[in-house]
């Protein structure tokens, strides 16, 4: 293990690298509490899996760029830590599964070699920023997306006010009206515009607030039609402190912020916002984009001779897997990659072609694929050759027949049946039977194992659920049938309507009648929803009502997509939150912990953080003593509150002022250093009050 | 019969939009006959008790979501078969043994929260 030490350079790396490798042996030791020790791996990417005793490592990749050098570094890191096989998410980041937790602090220090992290992949912090794959090569974008998302990325890693939100965060950034980065159902979505002002064009977003999916989808709230782009980072800022604040922590299933929204109102929600303007560290906040800027080059000018022996071939492909590009005579290939799941050994083959004739860089797609960009005209019937090679010119990127899935049962701990042996299933009928719709580029299928939704099953025009059903005292996988989602643009989409429920094996027979049933009465001229929405809910429900049928199941129907014995129900619980500590002397301790980082924050000038460090030390100090009588603290305005009502109106426990007043300075004074070190001493004095006020308490008992 | 979820339960809350009657909640969260419904200030429940619409009402599970039984019409009056127990991932959401009721007193259960 010493090995690695020595070689990471960026000191801040080093120290959470050394922390995860102290506190994973700390935890073996028992002398540290497991669920604690679990938010803190999942803050760090480490995410537990369906196998036991081996973690899955949730590789983040920001709007899944990727370069050819980190291409190979994650391939390495895949041969040497996991299996070989790497797999893209629907957030554009990288899993690899398998992995010893023992050798995670030495893989990710391989990572970091090529600025790699695995910082807030998982757990209650901001998650991967994702945007549209074609961002910064898109005909239609006003701009590119990328140095925003990039800064976004950069500004709120390790940022003192979202390392223990209530729950995670998702971000994403649309570099057009179409909306491919699906912006109404993110916690934050922003779409590119641009604005003339005073005869200058300035860049912009339209900001959706507090969508979401999961088992109750929510359609995210227009919150600004036009936001000046260097007001982008403040209002993120701002919005991730209320929700800090206000967000539920105790009652998982409410804890999103898309809750919190329904609950309070977009009005009073953004009057919070408001509120927190005074204790932003930036505002404005100018971002540059000038790196994001540079000119195109390549490593290899010579044009190779290309012989195309299957010339038909190629136009078909170049037909449905070729992007032209908004730079003159560049094209972006697109590759459709199967379940998401491709192989160190092409990885690398691929890495290497993509660094001598394209401009070393992919990006990693919403549906699972990969993007090559800035490929030359005269070169495509070379990476036509080269791809075909490596099986990566498969007809349909972005297609129907390009099915979007979850891993589901076959690593998930919360999977309830398969979403990849009945994606491969559906793919094979469509290329079988239904071969035009290779070419179909409106109507999205995509699948998740259980409702959590990750492979975004209930916005897609057709959609499965995981699901298991009781037929007497058996089970049988099943799946739900969803039909009449789908992005509109500009914001807005669609959730799916749940038709019914069928055992799985009757998924193909569920998309054969529903695309025979299109096919014999959809209008010419008429879209796929506007057919679902003419024909209505209860016409799809008759229609594939009698395929829920279960009182003549075969042997078959109890095995579930890609197994060969009889399926057996067994769901987990999720643990990408962090789980409520309420074990008073861990809480206190956690306090401590706080202050020294406000110190350490105030030593090192970062005066914002350090400020939010000691409001977080001041709630968790009351949260403990609230615990300790068993009163509610469900959010962190409810422990200010409730502190007041409970220790202080009564002068149990003795301040200058009420707690709320106390804590909220917070919010009326700049982030000055004066300031800083006034509040921090106020932490530090509450936090020695509460400490003697427990010791004396608990002797009494 | 009311609809019943059993211990199999996986939190996933699927079933608490569908509800028509507002009679899911999560586990240990209070409940109201007023949340929902259209009743209002003092109510004589069926059995004949007397109760306030809003006041706050124990929760039937603590670990798991539940249906308060005097709110769930299985649907009638909705939808042609209980739409939590369509949706429910697990097929957790069975007819309760406890309360078997006929059509008729079901139907007029639905008109009694939704008059």
């Amino acid at each position: 293990m010493q090995s690695f030490r020595s070689e990471i350079e960026n000191p801040v790396v080093e120290k959470d690298i050394l922390e995860l490798e102290r506190k994973i042996q700390l935890f073996k030791e028992g002398k540290i509490d497991e669920e604690r020790f679990r938010s803190l791996r999942l803050a760090r990417g480490v995410y537990g899996q369906r196998q036991f005793g081996v973690q899955m490592i949730r590789i983040k990749l920001p709007y899944g760029k990727v370069t050819s050098e980190q291409l190979h570094r994650i391939a390495n890191v895949s041969d040497e830590y996991s299996r070989g096989r790497l797999h893209i998410t629907t957030r554009q980041d990288i899993q690899i599964h398998h992995v010893s937790l023992d050798r995670t602090p030495e893989l990710w220090s391989q990572l970091e070699k090529d600025d790699i992290t695995l910082r807030e992949a998982c757990g209650n912090a901001v998650r991967n920023i994702t945007a549209s794959e074609t961002a910064g090569i898109d005909v239609n974008e006003p701009f590119d997306v990328s140095p925003y998302a990039h800064a976004t990325f950069q500004f709120f890693l390790r940022n003192a006010i979202c390392q223990e939100m209530g729950r995670k965060f998702k971000i994403s950034f649309s570099g057009t009206d179409d909306d491919t980065a699906i912006s109404f159902m993110h916690d934050l979505g922003f779409i590119a515009k641009s604005k003339e002002v005073n005869g200058q064009t300035v860049k912009g977003f339209k900001v959706m607030l507090a969508g979401g999916l999961g088992s109750q989808p929510r359609h995210a709230d227009v919150i600004y039609d036009f936001l000046e782009a260097q007001f982008l980072i403040p209002t993120i800022e701002g919005v991730l402190r209320v929700f800090d604040r206000y967000g539920e922590r105790n009652k998982r299933a409410k804890a999103r912020l898309k809750f919190l929204v329904k609950e309070i109102g977009v009005p009073k929600f953004l009057e919070l916002v408001a509120k927190e303007k005074q204790a932003l560290s930036y505002v404005p906040y100018p971002i540059d984009s000038t790196a994001f800027e540079q000119e195109i080059t390549f490593q290899e000018n010579e044009i190779p001779e290309t012989d195309i022996e299957d010339a038909e071939g190629f136009e078909a492909w170049k037909n449905t897997n070729v992007i032209k590009q908004k730079q003159e005579r560049l094209f972006a290939i697109g590759i459709k990659v199967s379940l998401g799941d491709f192989y160190t050994d092409k990885a690398r083959l691929l890495a290497d072609l993509v660094k001598k004739y394209a401009a070393n860089e992919i990006r990693l797609t919403l549906r699972q694929n990969i993007l090559i960009r800035h490929v030359r005209a005269e070169l495509l019937p070379l990476f036509y050759v080269e791809l075909s090679k490596l099986g990566f010119t498969e007809l349909g990127y972005n297609s129907t027949s390009d099915i979007t899935a979850c891993p589901g049962t076959d690593t998930c701990n919360l999977g309830i049946s398969s979403s990849t042996g009945i994606a491969l299933e559906l793919e094979r009928i469509l290329k079988e039977e239904y071969p035009a719709y290779i070419n179909n580029k409106e109507i999205a299928i995509k699948i998740s194992g259980c409702m959590n939704a990750c492979g975004q099953h209930n916005m897609a025009h057709i959609g499965f659920q995981g699901m298991s059903i009781k037929v007497g005292n058996l089970q049988a996988p099943a799946l739900q049938v969803l039909i009449g989602g789908g992005i509109l643009g500009n914001g807005k989409g669609r959730f799916s309507d749940k038709l019914v429920k069928i055992p799985s094996k009757k998924g193909p027979d569920a998309l054969r009648l529903l695309l025979n049933d299109i096919e014999n009465n959809q209008f010419e001229n008429e879209n796929f929803l506007e057919y679902y929405d003419r024909k209505g809910k209860i016409y799809f429900y008759d229609l594939l009502k009698p395929l829920s049928d279960i009182s003549s199941l075969g042997k078959s129907d109890f095995i579930d997509w890609g197994h060969d014995e009889n399926y057996v129900k067994a769901i987990g619980i999720g643990e990408c939150a962090g789980v409520v500590i309420d074990l008073i002397a861990t809480l206190l301790f956690e306090s401590e912990e706080k202050l020294s980082n406000s110190k350490e924050a105030l030593k090192a000038n970062q005066l914002s953080d350090s400020i939010y460090h000691a409001y977080t030390a001041l709630v968790n100090t009351a949260k403990a003593l609230l615990t300790s009588e068993g009163i509610k603290t469900n959010t962190q305005a409810g422990i200010i509150q409730n502190f007041d009502t409970h220790f202080v109106v009564n002068n149990t426990i003795e301040l200058s002022t009420t707690f709320a007043a106390l804590v909220y300075q917070i919010n009326e004074e700049k982030p000055t250093k004066e300031f800083a070190e006034r509040y921090l001493l106020v932490a530090t004095n509450f936090y020695k009050k509460i400490d003697v006020f427990r010791k004396k308490t608990v002797s009494h008992v | 019969m009311a609809i019943i979820i059993t211990d199999e339960c996986i939190n996933c809350g699927a079933c608490e939009p569908e509800c028509p009657n507002t009679a899911i909640y999560e586990g240990a969260a209070d409940w109201k006959y007023s949340e929902g419904t259209s009743l209002k200030g003092n109510i004589s429940l069926l059995n004949g008790s007397e109760i306030a619409a809003d006041s706050l009402q124990e929760p039937i599970s603590d670990e798991f979501y539940f249906i308060a039984p005097d709110k769930c019409t299985e649907c009638i009056g909705f939808h042609e078969e209980p739409q939590c127990a369509a949706v429910c991932p697990v097929d957790c959401c069975v007819p309760d043994d406890e309360y078997v009721e006929t059509k008729e007193a079901l139907l007029e259960k639905q008109k009694f929260l939704h008059n």
